[in-house]
This record gives C-alpha cells, structure tokens and sequence, in this order.
C-alpha cells in the first residue's frame, strides 16, 4: 500500500529517483555500527522536536509560572513525566551522540577532501545543540537551572574585550531575570529549531550527494575507494 | 525482464530488500506508537478533567432577609492549570417564610449582565436590556431565553454555603 502511495505520488512529482538516492544509496564495503551515530543523532533530535513542542503547550515561560508550570506538567497531565522525561534525557543522549559522531568522523578521517564542508557544518551542528541545551536548562527556572546560567553567562563575561557587553546581551540585562527567561525560552524553541533544521538540511544533503566514505584500510595499500 | 528486476541492484523488490522495509516499516510503527499514545493522551488530557468545586461561605443565615432575595458575597478559589487566583462572586439568595432556600446566579440569563433586585417594584432587573425576572426567577418581559439559573444552596452550622452547580431536580 505505500507502494501505491509512493507511486502515486512518483506519477505526479517524479520523486524516484530522490528516494532512491535517498533509500537505496551505495555504501561502502566494510561500514558497520559507527556508521549509525549521525542517524541515532537525528532521530534523538526529531524525538526532542516532538516532545517540545507538547512540554510548550503547558510550559509557561515567565519567572511568576515558569516553576509552577512545570509542576502542573509533573503533577497534573496525564504521561507528564513521560514527555518530559523523554525531552529531559533525550538532551542529554544527543549530546552524548553527536559527540560520538564526531568523534567517529574524526578517527577514520572523513573530514578530509572533499567533506571539508560537512565537517565544517558539523561543528556548526555541535554548537548548536550545546545551545540547545545551555538555553533549555534554563527553563524550569528552579535553583539549578537560575544558578547554572548565572554561572555560564559569568563565563562568557569573562571573556577579554567583548565579554561585559556579551554577558549583558545574554542576559538581557546586568541581572538574570524575565528578560533571560523569555530570551532563552525564545532562542530555544524558534531561533535555534530554525537554524538547526537549516544546517541539517545542508549537511544530510551533502553527506548523500558526496557518500559515505570509505571505512579506513589498516594495511598499507593505496587506499579504498569511496563507493559513490 | 522481471527476472532483471528482482536482481537489479536499484530495486527495491528482491526478497531481501522487501522483508528489510516491511520490517523497518513495522519497528516504526511499534516506535511511534510507543510515543505517539502517551503524547496523544498528554495533549488531550486537560480537554477530559472534570474538576470538583468546593462550596463556598456565603455569611450568617442571620444575614438573609426573608421573601425578598438577598445579594450575598463569596469567596472562590480558582485553579487556572497552573495558577490559583481568589475572586469574589455574589448569588441571589431568597429565603421563603417557610425557611426554604433558592439561590440564583446572578448573571442575566439572556447575555450574562449581572441584574439586581428593585426592591420598590419587587421584581429583578437588567439594565442591559431591560430584562425582568419575578421573584421565583421567571422571565416577565425582554430579550431573556429561559428563568434564572439556580446555584445549590445549603445551611451548614448557620452558615449560607452556596455551590456553583445547578440544583438537581
């Protein structure tokens, strides 16, 4: 039946031969489960997407209700704790994951021609999951979550020259206050979904357009050829 | 030939390929289920809770005058998800010489201006647009659809306690 569906749709749009690049792409001899992470990566990040925006039908991001809310989430939904469970550890694994796909992507050296760009993107990636997490941990606003960010954004005030004026720029302020609360809040579920799905976008493009590279050879021969 | 196109390469319909997208089509399922029940349920739930109200002290019995409706002032206390407020309602209370209770909710059944009672003319009035309800909350003239609505009504220890429901029966 999504044989039909997908012809169907093939008869009007001529979407084939995307799926096939997409479905049936060439990979290399020898891949194996560290191929995996850069997926695991993006469906921990699909999973944090959904989850979010269900917590954003109660959260409520202001410092009177911030807490509260989240209690109500806990307390009073029904499969709270779920959700935002799955939203509170899928943080954390994808930091977990795109740490070890980078880590992956370094040792078998395939950043090197021609996915300089991807890697590049990558790290784009990387600091915007950080950013998604530092801007996240912020909104239960409860003594955790105030004092971190209080202790981060000093850190970037540390910083020569710029740093004052950064940490007023972040802050919103001299202070911590509503001002952060609503920033952050606006940063994590518009600024940075918008920028992430753009970035993704031109890495997952690349990563099919160009292929898998080739698992490293052990022996000293002239080198595996990418399947492409 | 078809024998080409279950080894084709491209295909997707050697056995192989089709049991691999049945399979991963089923994990799937099994996966957005697993998510999608809890996540449904969550967005769905406060549409299906039915919160309980407590009643409410509505002053001394000794305050309600007797075969003419008196205006009594309440305090309730409101869950609005996560923020709780206090605000002040007011019911109609009338007490009938036979020591029988009814009290009326005091917004005008026609678009819910609150009406008062013309003590002169012995009969409720709107200013809204002009409805008026006798005594026994029946409409008499004007825009009004049906007589007053009734909240519950009770004496505990002399006190009025009024509950924001309408009486059965």
């Amino acid at each position: 039946m999504v044989d039909r569906a997908v012809g169907w749709l093939d008869e009007r749009l001529g979407i084939m031969p995307i799926l096939r690049a997409i479905f049936l792409r060439k990979i290399p001899k020898g891949v194996g489960w560290w191929y995996t992470f850069g997926s695991a990566t993006l469906f921990l990040g699909l999973m944090q997407a959904v989850t979010g925006v269900f917590l954003a039908m109660y959260y409520s991001p202001t410092p009177d209700h911030a807490y509260d809310s989240v209690q109500y989430i806990m307390d009073e939904v029904a499969f709270g704790p779920i959700v935002r469970g799955l939203h509170h550890w899928g943080a954390s694994l994808m930091v977990i994951f795109v740490v070890l796909h980078m880590l992956r992507t370094f040792i078998m050296a395939a950043y090197k021609y021609p996915r300089e760009l991807t890697w590049l993107v990558g790290v784009v990636l990387l600091l915007l999951v950080l950013a998604f997490g530092f801007t996240g941990y912020l909104l239960p606003w409860d003594e955790k979550a105030y004092w971190a960010t209080v202790v981060g954004t000093s850190m970037a005030g540390s910083a020569p020259l710029v740093g004052p004026a950064l940490l007023r720029i972040i802050r919103g302020g001299t202070e911590l206050g509503a001002v952060t609360l609503a920033r952050f809040y606006a940063a994590h579920i518009f600024l940075l979904p918008f920028l992430l799905t753009v970035f993704i976008g031109v890495h997952v493009f690349m990563v099919i357009k160009q292929g898998i590279s080739a698992p490293p050879e052990l022996s000293d021969s002239e080198g595996s050829a990418d399947a492409r | 030939m078809a024998d080409q196109d279950n080894h084709d390469s491209d295909s997707l319909h050697t056995p192989r390929r089709r049991f691999f997208s049945w399979a991963i089509g089923v994990m799937g399922g099994i996966i957005g289920l697993a998510l999608g029940i809890p996540i449904l349920g969550y967005a769905i739930s406060p549409a299906l809770k039915r919160e309980g109200k407590p009643w409410a002290d509505a002053g001394p019995v000794s305050n309600l005058k007797t075969g003419e409706p008196t205006k009594v002032e309440y305090l309730i206390e409101r869950r609005d998800g996560w923020i709780e407020t206090t605000n002040q309602h007011s019911a109609w209370v009338l007490r009938g010489a036979d020591g029988s209770l009814v009290a009326y909710d005091p917004r005008c059944t026609h678009l819910g201006c609150p009406y008062s009672w013309d003590t002169v003319q012995k009969r409720f009035f709107c200013p809204c647009h002009d409805a008026v309800f006798a005594i026994d909350g029946a409409v008499v003239t004007g825009p009004p659809p049906r007589p007053l609505d009734r909240y519950k009504v009770d004496v505990r220890s002399d006190r009025v306690m009024i509950l924001e429901e309408a009486p059965n029966g």
